[in-house]
């Protein structure tokens, strides 16, 4: 079951696609290369269905990436759309032989942390007034599980490894490639990362 | 902590309102879809072809000498062949080699590169000027213009159609821009904004000082130098029929350096006075692509393209004569800067992909870092996207 772009009416998340928790490795990437490839050149050759399906296929992951690095929804949506947008515009010169998630996530993900550095340099200026208007808007509970708070702990750099690892299942190595980063850094910032997020989350429990 | 209870509970965790921005985004993306130009077959795949071309014409050279100037040709025409750069050229731009921050532009924005080699993107901007001291960047994007901080903190911003080529004044309190054919000047608090009057396409230049005075291109054809405060023309620069295509003032202030682009792939360099009379002018070969005066003294430092090769020159202002060919390579240079102490000179190399921080009092030493395309493009493709460089400014 996938969910209808065209109406507004039905489904809950967790449908679909949205559901679905496929990885990005290249392991995983084996079985929709076939799929995606014929997506890719039909979206290249002008064909909206075949854009539609690497929509469907590729958005949902994008947009919870992009939450789970910014902690915040109307930017998630803003910055998985603009990629999805960067990616079109460049999709005439997508080379077929890479597959597109990666390409993808590789936008998503630094614009995500960007916008998380962006956000935290504002805050230092001081928007106190702006923080008690955002205090009101904040995402109520039910989305706002203990992991995403203690998520929300650790810095952009530290959030977006460990998505990329452990939501998008990417290898060290294909984090490197992703961020521009050494293999060293990724690591210690994996390591780091998951001591911090159990710390907090033990914490939680207590 | 066990990594599969995390992954299950990061799969668990719900964005807010997911299928409505699913659905938001889909309209958004196919609207954007149906409204995007198709490049046409050709250009799509110009890669192709471009390999095939280069494939035919080296079979042809290996078969007969005429065959080599096919591959040269061929080569001309494509230009964006990868060339090797500096070998052993740093794989990341871990540090600058002189005080001071280096202010880029690229697709992907602007950016401030400081001198321990940190990258941070100031925002959506296709081009960018350092304030005097470095405090703010005026940074324009096509209808805006906007002064921030070196964090990207936007103080304030201003809308007026097609905004390029804006340039800080010297005093801090002065913006002078180009919005469409019209030259513009505005307070550096983003106040007072008023139009000059037409100009051509060639960003303006301040002259060195407190008092506001301002070389550009006027569109009915002279340079013109102008008190803008008074909006006095102080004296003109005629130039016969060629075009500038770039001014800039040497830092005392006492030279003004037009260059025009010639027909037959040549260019000139003149040398105007302070009160406007023309002290040298040479015919260069090749085509320029860039000049910049050093930090003290007359000397220019001048990219040309000449064939298939790119040089950098260093030129004596005070008789255009006395010339040192500082670097010399294959493809395109893109454009150059001094550092802030004069000792540097920051070439970008597109071809290579590489830019070249060179000693310029001692040009035996280059440091290299390749890979720039990448790293300011975080997730572009890696192609016709080499950073420009705007300015290398104070120490921060």
């Amino acid at each position: 079951m996938v969910p209808d772009l065209s109406d507004d009416t039905g489904r809950t998340p967790g449908d679909g696609p949205l559901g679905r928790s496929r990885a990005y490795s290249k392991r995983a990437m084996a079985g929709l290369r076939g799929d995606e490839l014929a997506w890719i050149r039909g979206a290249q050759a002008g064909s909206l269905s075949d854009l539609e399906a690497l929509f469907r296929e590729h958005w949902p992951r994008a947009y919870r990436a992009a939450y789970l690095v910014v902690h915040d929804g109307p930017a998630a949506e803003d910055i998985a759309q603009e990629s999805f947008l960067a990616a079109i515009r460049a999709l005439d010169r997508f080379d077929r032989r890479r597959p597109f998630g990666p390409w993808l996530h590789r936008i998503v993900v630094n614009r995500a942390i960007d916008w998380a550095r962006a956000r935290a340099l504002r805050a230092e200026v001081g928007d106190a007034p702006l923080a008690a208007v955002a205090e009101d808007d904040r995402p109520s509970d039910s989305f706002s599980p203990p992991v995403v708070a203690a998520l929300s702990e650790l810095s952009p750099e530290h959030r977006a490894v460990i998505v990329l690892r452990h939501l998008l299942e990417y290898t060290p190595g294909e984090i490197a490639t992703l961020l521009d980063l050494p293999r060293g850094t990724v690591n210690s910032r994996l390591r780091r990362g998951l001591d911090e997020l159990a710390d907090r989350l033990e914490g939680e429990g207590r | 902590m066990n990594e599969r209870r995390l992954r299950r509970m990061l799969l668990a965790t719900a964005p807010p309102d997911e299928i409505g921005a699913q659905r938001r985004a889909w309209r958004v993306v196919r609207t954007a879809f149906g409204e995007r130009e198709p490049t046409p077959w050709p250009i799509r795949h110009r890669r192709p072809i471009a390999a095939a071309a280069i494939g035919v014409a080296a079979l042809a050279a290996a078969l007969s000498p005429p065959g080599r100037a096919v591959i040269d040709e061929v080569r001309d025409v494509v230009g964006t062949e990868k060339v090797v750069g500096v070998p052993q050229a740093r794989p990341a731009l871990f540090s600058l080699p002189a005080p001071g921050r280096v202010l880029v532009t690229a697709p992907s924005g602007a950016w401030v590169v400081s001198a321990n080699g940190s990258r941070r993107r100031l925002g959506d901007y296709a081009q960018a000027t350092w304030s005097p001291r470095g405090l703010f960047v005026g940074a324009s994007k096509r209808h805006q213009l906007a002064a921030l901080t070196p964090k990207g903190e936007v103080r304030w911003s201003l809308a007026r159609p097609r905004v390029h080529a804006g340039r800080w004044s010297p005093s801090g309190f002065r913006i002078a821009y180009l919005s469409g054919s019209n030259l513009r000047v505005v307070a550096g608090d983003g106040t007072g904004d008023r139009r000059i009057g037409p100009a051509q396409n060639v960003a303006p230049a301040w002259r060195p000082g407190a008092e506001h005075v301002l070389a550009y291109a006027n569109r009915s054809g002279p340079v013109t130098v102008l008190a803008t405060d008074e909006n006095r023309t102080l004296w003109t620069a005629a130039g016969g029929a060629a075009e500038p295509v770039q001014l800039e003032w040497s830092a005392d202030a006492n030279r003004l350096l037009v260059a025009r682009r010639l027909p037959g792939g040549q260019f000139a360099l003149e040398v105007v006075g302070a009160d406007g009379r023309r002290l040298q002018s040479l015919v260069f070969p090749g085509r320029f692509v860039d000049a910049a005066f050093a930090p003290a003294g007359h000397r220019v430092a001048v990219v040309r393209r000449v064939g298939l090769f790119s040089e950098l020159l260093v030129v004596a202002a005070d008789t255009l004569r006395r010339q040192q060919v500082v670097f010399r390579g294959r493809g395109r240079f893109s454009d150059v800067a001094w550092s802030p102490n004069g000792r540097w000179l920051l070439l970008g190399w597109e071809s290579a992909d590489q830019w070249l921080f060179i000693r310029s009092t001692d040009v035996s030493k280059i440091e290299a870092v390749e890979g720039l395309a990448p790293q300011f493009n975080p997730g572009g493709t890696g192609t016709g996207e080499f950073p420009r460089i705007e300015g290398w400014c104070c120490p921060g």
